[in-house]
């Protein structure tokens, strides 16, 4: 199935998360934070920290530990 | 009546759902991750467990066959509520349930302490680090430190090890000895299980180095070395024993937190357990809370490990049972033989695990003014302490609003019991017991959408 | 035994505010508070300095100058809380309610407040995401904001520092009266102090400290939610409310009312408030008042449908029967001064009662009339 990561296609699997797929494609660092600008990954992996959080589909500050991937997801992230 | 809610679908939910089942009851599961299992069954959809995978098909396939069970999992309760002996959850599809009966079994998160760096990207906790290749096959790092206390340390680095990761070294800091036959104590599970770990770590010539700690983590944006030290029985560290070391990531645990947000917003009573002083849920014998119709098991109790899951999970299936008029209280003894006794042994060894690998005091030592205390809100140490010794801030809460410690995302999961210790230890009086109680106060138990929120009212 | 000039009792904004003035006015002032420092309701408020939601003239009169006050304290003690001059909106999307709109803002126009037309393209200008459906609007530029546990902790830092003190988790026992009846003294839970001077500024609780001193007063409890939605870029510039608003404030129902006031802080959430409703203090929530304030805030700024809501906290607003601060000294206690309920504008304008307060007990003229704010207008004395 295709998704968009910052709105270029790329080719991915279902079952997995927006998080996994991520680092496996090396993509370690998710996001900036707000007020020092310090580049954020996956900390706790489960859907506690909210360290990993992205843009999905337009909504701010989703999981992407805990999001599984759909056809088509539009995931934005900042590195 | 109304089938019986289960928030958490991990050993204890399962279980419980599994004895319900038995007695002919329904339910319905709800877990935000995408399937069964908890944190410690986490794995792909097309199942290959390292181990102790049989336990969980036996389980999952009783579920699935059971018609009155319903699974919804990927779906995440949002708020929680008790008014005259029925429960509300709300669910993040706009949904929501009542009940007269409901289940606790949201689990526990790893329990983490700050450094210097904790906060670039490849520092995860031990349980993420471990999540995240259970469920994928996803690997934090290639070169990698396991480090922090507890049993937990040594299957995360088992499994990092089997999955090609270069595991530099597991630093334990607390030393233990012994703590084979510790774990021998309890049952010939666990001491295989220690064992295997043990042999897969020392093949790959892992070090395992008792009384060290990560100190500090330092990099360009991401980890590229680590600095670790000796530390002494109050966690401080030990002059002369500092060490540098190349990595790429670092997986970190101290333990677990139990996740009261559910259990808070029911309003049940909670203890504040004496060794590590977490906050869990006071049950009974039959694992009831001192809300009626309301259960909990597993770690919401206290951290216990799977074993106990499972088994306060057939303690608690088996009395909402009973309590449904599903059976009778001498056919639920029937099927409760054993339990008992089985779950005061484990509960006996896992407060016996809790004392060995306590948190000292010492930890704060790693800290300088600017460590970030708050990874959400950013706020570092000297700022925390500002607010105590400047503005006059002299309890927890007020700590917390001035400074905005435990203001974001998270809600003070991952930093909210760390900072009451910080600032408890700055104003010279630890946290009290309800202090601690209300870092679990979060009503809004998971963000949910606007919309879907102003959708219900219709 | 302590002895202090004044002793204020109460650490919120309102008391806060009234100790940071007096302390600057020399006096030596003890802050006493059963709770730690803004655990009151002032720890639950949204910081809105607002001009903008004024009717009556006494009120109008306070709020601007306590807006003022706002700005000049900042520059006294620095701003180290967030202190923001926003602005406001006020919207309504039916004529009838823009009429209303209107006639208020020519009223308050004449006494001092700011208020500018705007069109629909201003206002895109000014909030470029609000519903394109809004085609005129109220803006009063005069309208601030502040982080108000901040403020009351800052203010209270400068009290420390010209000598005064701030007793956290002292609880307020009793009072000792000479022959007439006047204070001589507070009885705490800590020790006694010495004063001629108390000031009640316990929000909420007021009425307790003043039946224990032998009057009574009448403040009640209101409660309100305020959504939190979790951290975005900067979408949302002024605090932007629609007119019902402003009708809820005076209003006399005990019913839920709810209308959107919507508002981006510096942090990057948006809070979103405020519901209305007189239950006294249950604590519980209301889904029906999220619902419905999500809902109002979503038709405002459509963007908001992409957000999240992260927290909600609530808060007891204190009013008196006539919706009027109580600023003054008891009619039956000589040397007891209240200043409490101030419902939904205490943040704003808690500088400007301590203004009233510190001129009346040093006997100095008062910035405004303050009659309409004595107790004695509760307290069946004429
Ligand atoms: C990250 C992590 C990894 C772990 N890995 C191992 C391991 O490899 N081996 C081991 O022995 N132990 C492991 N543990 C320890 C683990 O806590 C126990 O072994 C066991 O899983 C506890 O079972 P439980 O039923 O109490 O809770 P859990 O297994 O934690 O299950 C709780 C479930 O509740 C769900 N939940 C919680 N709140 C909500 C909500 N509001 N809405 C919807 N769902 C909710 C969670 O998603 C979770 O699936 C791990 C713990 C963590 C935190
Ligand atoms: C949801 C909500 C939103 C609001 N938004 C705004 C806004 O945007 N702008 C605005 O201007 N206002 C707003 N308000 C109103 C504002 O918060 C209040 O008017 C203001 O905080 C009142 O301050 P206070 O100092 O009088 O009371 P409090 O902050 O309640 O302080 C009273 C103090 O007295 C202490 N106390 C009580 N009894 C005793 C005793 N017996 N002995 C010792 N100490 C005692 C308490 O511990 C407390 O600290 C809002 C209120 C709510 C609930
Ligand atoms: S990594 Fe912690 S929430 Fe995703």
């Amino acid at each position: 199935m295709k998704i968009y990561l910052n709105g270029v296609e790329v080719e991915a699997t279902e079952n997995e998360s927006v998080g996994t797929f991520l680092l496996k494609r090396r993509q370690q660092v998710l996001r900036k934070t707000r007020f020092n600008d310090q580049p954020r990954g996956m900390f706790c992996g489960i859907g506690v920290c909210f360290d990993c959080i992205v843009t999905i589909d337009d909504i701010a500050n989703q999981r992407a530990c805990i999001t599984q991937l759909r056809s088509g997801m539009r995931i934005e992230v900042t590195s | 009546m109304s089938r019986t809610i289960i928030v958490g679908g991990g050993p204890s939910g399962m279980s419980a759902a599994v004895e319900i089942a038995r007695a002919g009851g329904d339910a319905i599961i709800i877990d935000s991750n995408p399937r069964l299992g908890g944190q410690y069954w986490r794995h792909a959809p097309v199942a290959k467990f390292s181990h102790d995978g049989e336990r969980f098909f036996a389980l999952q396939e009783e579920i699935n066959r059971h018609p009155g069970i319903e699974v919804r999992a990927g779906t995440q309760v949002w708020r929680a509520s008790y008014q005259e002996g029925v429960a509300t959850v709300w669910l993040n599809d706009g949904t929501s349930l009542t009940s007269e009966t409901l289940l606790v079994a949201t689990g526990a998160y790893d329990r983490s302490l700050p450094f210097p760096g904790w906060d670039l990207p490849g520092s995860m906790t031990a349980g993420g680090a471990q999540a995240i290749l259970k469920a994928s096959g996803a690997l934090l790092g290639r070169a990698v430190f396991v480090a922090g206390t507890g049993p937990f340390l040594l299957p995360v680095a088992a499994s990092l090890v089997e999955a090609g990761v270069k595991v530099l070294g597991v630093l334990e800091a607390n030393r233990v000895n012994g703590w084979v036959n510790h774990l021998g104590a309890i049952d010939l599970r666990k001491m295989k299980d220690a064992a295997r770990y043990f042999k897969i770590l020392s093949a790959a010539k892992v070090p395992i180095r008792m009384g060290y700690a990560i100190i500090e983590a330092r990099g360009d944006g991401r980890i590229e070395e680590v600095v670790i030290a000796k530390v002494d029985r109050n966690f401080t560290v030990k002059p002369g024993t500092v060490e540098v070391h190349k990595c790429d990531a670092i997986a970190t645990g101290w333990g677990f937190t139990p996740d009261l947000t559910i259990a808070h917003s029911l309003g049940v009573s909670t203890d504040v357990h004496p060794i590590d002083r977490s906050v869990v849920v006071h049950v009974d014998a039959f694992q009831e809370s001192s809300q009626h119709g309301i259960f909990a098991a597993g770690e919401s109790t206290g951290v216990g490990g799977v074993d106990l899951a499972l088994t306060e999970g057939r303690v608690a299936g088996i009395a909402i049972a009973v309590q449904r008029g599903l059976i009778s209280t001498v056919e639920a003894k029937n099927r409760s033989v054993g339990l008992a006794s089985e779950r005061t042994k484990i509960r006996k060894f896992a407060d016996a695990l809790l004392s060995v690998y306590k948190i000292r005091e010492g930890w704060r030592s790693w800290l300088n003014p600017e460590t970030i205390l708050c990874r959400c809100e950013e706020v570092t140490f000297k700022q925390v302490r500002n607010v105590v010794h400047d503005l006059g801030a002299s309890d927890v809460r007020t700590a917390k609003l001035l400074s905005r410690c435990g203001m974001g995302m998270c809600q003070g999961r991952v930093c909210g019991r760390m900072v009451a210790d910080v600032i408890g230890a700055e104003i010279g009086t630890p946290a009290t017991d309800d202090e601690l109680r209300g870092i679990h106060n979060r009503p809004i138990a998971n963000p949910i959408s606007l919309q879907t929120l102003a959708d219900q009212g219709q | 035994m302590k002895t202090a000039d004044v002793v204020v009792i109460g650490a919120g904004v309102v008391g806060s505010s009234c100790a940071l003035i007096m302390a600057e006015a020399g006096l030596k002032v003890i802050v006493v508070d059963r709770g730690p420092i803004a655990g009151g309701t002032t720890g639950a408020g949204e910081g809105n300095i607002m001009v903008s939601d004024k009717e009556i003239v006494p009120e109008i009169e306070l709020a601007v100058r306590s807006r003022n006050a706002w700005f000049e304290i900042a520059d006294r003690i620095g701003n180290n809380f967030e202190l923001q001059a926003k602005g406001g909106i006020a919207l309504s999307r039916t004529d009838a309610g823009m009429a209303g709109l209107r006639k208020l803002a020519s009223h308050q126009n004449a006494h001092g407040i700011e208020t500018i037309e705007v069109d629909g393209a201003r206002l895109r200008e000014l909030e470029p995401h609000m519903n394109p459906d809004i085609e005129t609007a109220i803006h009063y530029p005069g309208d601030g904001q502040c982080q108000p546990m901040l403020s009351a902790a800052y203010f209270l830092r400068t009290v420390r520092h010209l000598k005064g003190e701030v007793w956290q988790r002292t609880e307020v026992l009793g009072f000792s009266k000479d022959k007439d009846g006047s204070i001589t003294g507070v009885r705490t839970s800590k020790e006694e102090i010495s004063t001629r001077y108390v000031v009640n500024a316990t929000g909420t609780w007021a009425g307790d400290i003043a039946r224990l001193a032998g009057s009574e007063l009448s403040i009640m409890p209101r409660r309100g939610f305020i959504l939190v939605t979790t951290p975005a870029p900067k979408l949302i510039h002024h605090k932007v409310y629609d007119a019902d608003y402003v009708a809820n404030v005076a209003s006399d129902s005990p019913e839920l009312q709810s209308s959107a006031v919507v508002e981006g802080t510096e942090s990057g959430t948006i809070l979103i408030g405020a519901s209305r409703e007189r239950i006294g203090f249950d604590s519980r929530i209301n889904m029906a008042a999220l619902e419905r304030l999500a809902k109002q805030a979503i038709s405002v700024f459509p963007v908001l449908s992409k957000l999240e809501l992260l927290r909600v906290y609530r808060g007891f607003r204190p009013y008196s029967p006539d919706h009027l601060p109580v600023i003054g000294e008891d009619a039956k206690v000589k040397g007891l001064f209240h200043c409490a309920g101030h419902e939904g504008a205490g943040i704003g304008t808690a500088p400007g009662s301590g203004e009233l307060l510190t001129a009346m007990i040093l006997g100095k003229p008062t910035f405004m009339d303050a009659t309409p704010f004595l107790p004695k207008r509760f307290q069946g004395v004429a």
